[in-house]
């Protein structure tokens, strides 16, 4: 298309040894609105940061109304472009008015009596996409409710003396209600086919289906399949968002169901749910998966049981460990040796007469280093000194070398490289053989086949479960969305 | 309608955050007038009322500076070493070479400017980088000034002894530099960004504006409120001394958050600030009034500090978010 506002030729994007985007092209031509979707980790926000110029692709490149963008190409050029972007994680200052919080995007409203338009301008353009928002412009963005700060994020980007020409919605309903939702897509659906082009990312697939002339799948960093937006079905996108590209189609499950059921119950619902929403339950040895879109009370579900005290739901059974998945904030000790990270929950096994005993301590954590292979020169070196993978590993000992009946994962294999990740498969698989209980949120379909037992998540509930073997990935998307 | 009727709650608890720097100033300078009326009669006792407030000027200048510090969530800890060794600059030196004085204070600006820009780069707290400037800043002022004494130069002290008629000259400059600190904060597109990065450093960064230069702008600034504060203190005491301004670091940052300023970062008000400050200086006068003994005075004196804080905690509230 040689009128396309953007195209995109073969962009590639990595993190460390993780694929973002393989070499994706995609083109977007004026007063379109495009649907993008796809599970978690398909690549989508990372696209969208690239166009918006928040960081470089590794590979690729594109063009803007035909000019291609080089290496100099920040959020400064793409916001002088016409470019902008409201993204999931909402960008105002907190600490400031309204009109103040336009100043900071649009540095055109300067000069004497800026404030009243900045406040204009964003007022008009409220008004007209969420008639009856209840925002003044004097107001500090701190007083307002979560889906008047997101109606804010919308309407700044258009309420800008320079021109718009493409707009990134990434979840741009996540914080509005039924009705505003409505709102917005009515407002797209009037402006589109003009000047400005719209890319609208979401998870509420009616959404996408309600406003987009074209909707582009994508899985694992690629392109998986293109509809029109007329005619598309919730049943095709799914089925393009799953198993399309995967090799198997059929079940995730490894095949060899183990039947666990004279097991005893390591974590049991505790009387009758309340809500009649489906709830947790585990037995020794058992594997349990977590699946659905992230964010959707998985981790909630977690917390909720390592906090067993205080948890009038289950019975909890023994000890219970827990892997967080930001292993920097939750998870290391940041200032401590490898040593102690993995000794810290054993600490009286390392004792001699009370007194910590180096060499017990030495012993334990060498155990380790020798069977899942912990790349550090010393044991002795802080934990910051090891790559992210290895820093899970040693996570892992720490808690496979405590008592703990079950472990409780959140994601734990979020941003580990391969070979860490079949290390990781191989200790859950041995654990659980021996008799140990995993609970195991993960984002990766894949991850799944190692589980006996999976349940989705929808909406902060259990909405699906299925023995693992019977666990497509079709009708884990289904569930999810 | 839910949504105007929270609005409006929003707006009081503002009003009533507001207050509390005007309350606990009311606080301590009551007791001091009951004991000492003569302080607000007019004229006869005008020298004596002027200086027991002057010296909150420099108090005033050093909260000023520490405000900006605090609005991109940084801290200074040498404040004191800072303004101490102005005076001693101020005795020392510009007295007998003016263009050396002026060379000294500018070199002080230009390290101000640095470690703001290295805060910046190396990510490291302003605490640590502040505290080690401490030692720099006392060290060089022992060593241009080793004992008290010095010879401050006469435009510094007259223009702290100006006496306008009806307005005390340090309320008169306490309103100018409130209004100045106002304008700078909330007027100007660099107090915006100021107080944009000590909210929310990515979203400031994404909206193309450049981080590093906010905080060497803010680190100079604070560097020049100090200086500000250390030459009025000289010119009030016609002292130069390394250990002037002792205390003025803790009060500088007691006076902001007593002024509805926030240690995280992004909140603050100029004149809360400025009536902090008064507060903070005028606890020492209350306690001469109340003929509390100087064995207890030091224990006194925090301990009033640390209510008028708890009040002020009390009051303010935090960005919650509401869902409804």
């Amino acid at each position: 298309m040689a009128d396309a506002f953007v195209e995109v030729q073969g962009i590639s994007k990595s993190f460390g040894s993780s694929q973002a985007l393989s070499d994706v092209s995609l083109t977007i031509a004026p007063g379109e609105c495009l649907g993008l979707v796809g599970h978690n980790g398909a690549g989508k926000s990372t696209l969208m940061n690239v166009l918006c110029g928040i960081f470089p692709p590794t590979a690729g490149g594109f063009l803007l109304d035909g000019r291609p963008q080089g290496g100099e190409y920040d959020v400064r050029i793409a916001n002088s472009l016409g470019i902008r972007a409201v993204f999931q994680e909402l960008s105002l200052c907190l600490n400031l008015t309204v009109a103040e919080n336009m100043r900071v995007f649009h540095p055109e409203f300067r000069g004497w009596g800026w404030r009243k338009r900045a406040g204009d301008a964003i007022m008009t353009v409220l008004d007209e996409i969420f008639p009856g928002h209840g925002v003044r412009p004097n107001q500090r963005v701190e007083s307002l409710t979560l889906g008047q700060r997101q109606e804010l994020e919308i309407a700044k980007a258009f309420a800008s003396g320079k021109e718009l020409r493409l707009l990134v919605l990434d979840e741009p309903t996540s914080a509005l209600d039924y009705h505003n939702s409505l709102q917005l897509l009515n407002y797209i659906n009037r402006r589109k086919g003009g000047r400005i082009s719209f890319v609208y990312i979401s998870h509420m697939l009616d959404e996408v289906l309600a406003c987009a002339d074209r909707i582009v799948v994508m899985k694992d960093g690629r392109i998986s399949g293109e509809v029109k937006g007329a005619g598309a079905t919730r049943d095709h996108l799914i089925e393009l968002m799953g198993s399309k590209t995967s090799a198997a189609p059929g079940a995730l499950g490894n095949g060899n169901a183990r039947d666990l059921s004279d097991r005893p119950l390591v974590i049991a619902p505790k009387g009758k749910s309340e809500s009649g929403a489906g709830r947790v339950s585990l037995r020794e040895g058992e594997v349990v998966g977590l699946a659905g879109l992230a964010g959707h009370g998985q981790t909630d579900l977690l917390i909720d049981l390592f906090d067993w005290r205080r948890n009038p739901d289950y019975d909890i059974g023994g000890p219970l460990t827990f892997i967080p998945g930001d292993r920097q904030r939750d998870g290391n000790f940041p200032l401590w040796s490898i040593v102690n990270n993995i000794t810290i929950l054993v600490y009286p096994r390392v004792r001699r007469y009370r007194i910590i005993d180096l060499s017990l301590e030495r012993s334990v954590s060498g155990r380790w280093r020798d069977s899942i292979g912990i790349l550090a020169a010393s044991l002795t070196d802080n934990i910051l000194s090891l790559s992210g993978g290895n820093q899970q590993k040693v996570l892992f000992a720490r808690c496979l070398e405590s008592d703990a009946r079950a472990i409780l994962m959140d994601d734990p294999t979020r941003g580990v490289d391969v070979g860490t990740k079949e290390i990781i498969y191989r200790l859950i698989r041995e654990e659980s053989g021996r008799g140990r209980s995993f609970v195991w949120y993960t984002t990766e379909m894949d991850e799944l086949k190692h589980c006996d037992r999976v349940y989705v998540f929808r909406n902060g509930a259990i909405v699906a479960d299925m023995p693992g073997v019977e666990a497509t990935e079709e009708a884990i998307l289904r569930s999810s969305f | 309608m839910v949504r105007s009727l929270d609005a409006r709650r929003g707006g009081l608890a503002r009003y009533t955050e507001s207050l509390v720097p005007v309350v606990s100033l009311l606080v301590v300078l009551i007791p001091i007038v009951w004991r000492q009326p003569v302080l607000i009669s007019p004229s006869r006792y005008y020298a004596m009322q002027t200086m027991a407030l002057a010296l909150a000027i420099p108090i005033v200048l050093a909260s000023l500076g520490q405000m900006l510090a605090m609005s991109i969530g940084e801290i200074d800890f040498s404040m004191e070493n800072l303004v101490s060794l102005v005076t001693c600059v101020m005795g020392a030196v510009m007295s007998r070479n003016v263009a050396l004085g002026i060379l000294l204070l500018l070199g002080i600006l230009v390290v101000y400017a640095l470690i703001g820009a290295f805060i910046h780069l190396k990510k490291l707290p302003s605490i640590i980088i502040t505290i080690g400037m401490s030692f720099v800043w006392t060290g060089l002022a022992i060593t241009i000034q080793p004992t008290p004494g010095g010879n401050i130069p006469a435009i510094a002290s007259d223009f702290m002894r100006l006496k306008p008629p009806w307005v005390p000259y340090p309320i008169v400059l306490a309103a100018l530099l409130a209004l100045a600190g106002h304008f700078l904060m909330f007027k100007t597109g660099f107090g915006i960004l100021a107080r944009g990065v000590g909210d929310n450093v990515k979203s400031i960064q994404q909206s193309g504006h450049s981080a590093i230069r906010v905080r060497i702008m803010v680190f100079a600034l604070v560097g020049l409120f100090g200086i500000m504060a250390g030459v009025s203190l000289a010119g009030l005491t016609n002292a130069a001394d390394p250990l002037l301004a002792k205390n003025y670091t803790l009060l500088s940052v007691a006076a902001v958050i007593l002024g509805g300023g926030a240690f995280a970062g992004g909140k603050v008000s100029a004149a809360g600030t400025v009536f902090g400050a008064f507060a903070m200086h005028l606890v020492v006068h209350l306690l001469v009034v109340l003929k509390i003994s100087t064995d207890w005075q030091a224990g006194v004196k925090g301990f009033i500090i640390l209510f008028a804080l708890y009040i002020g905690g009390f009051f303010k509230r935090a960005g919650k978010i509401r869902y409804i």
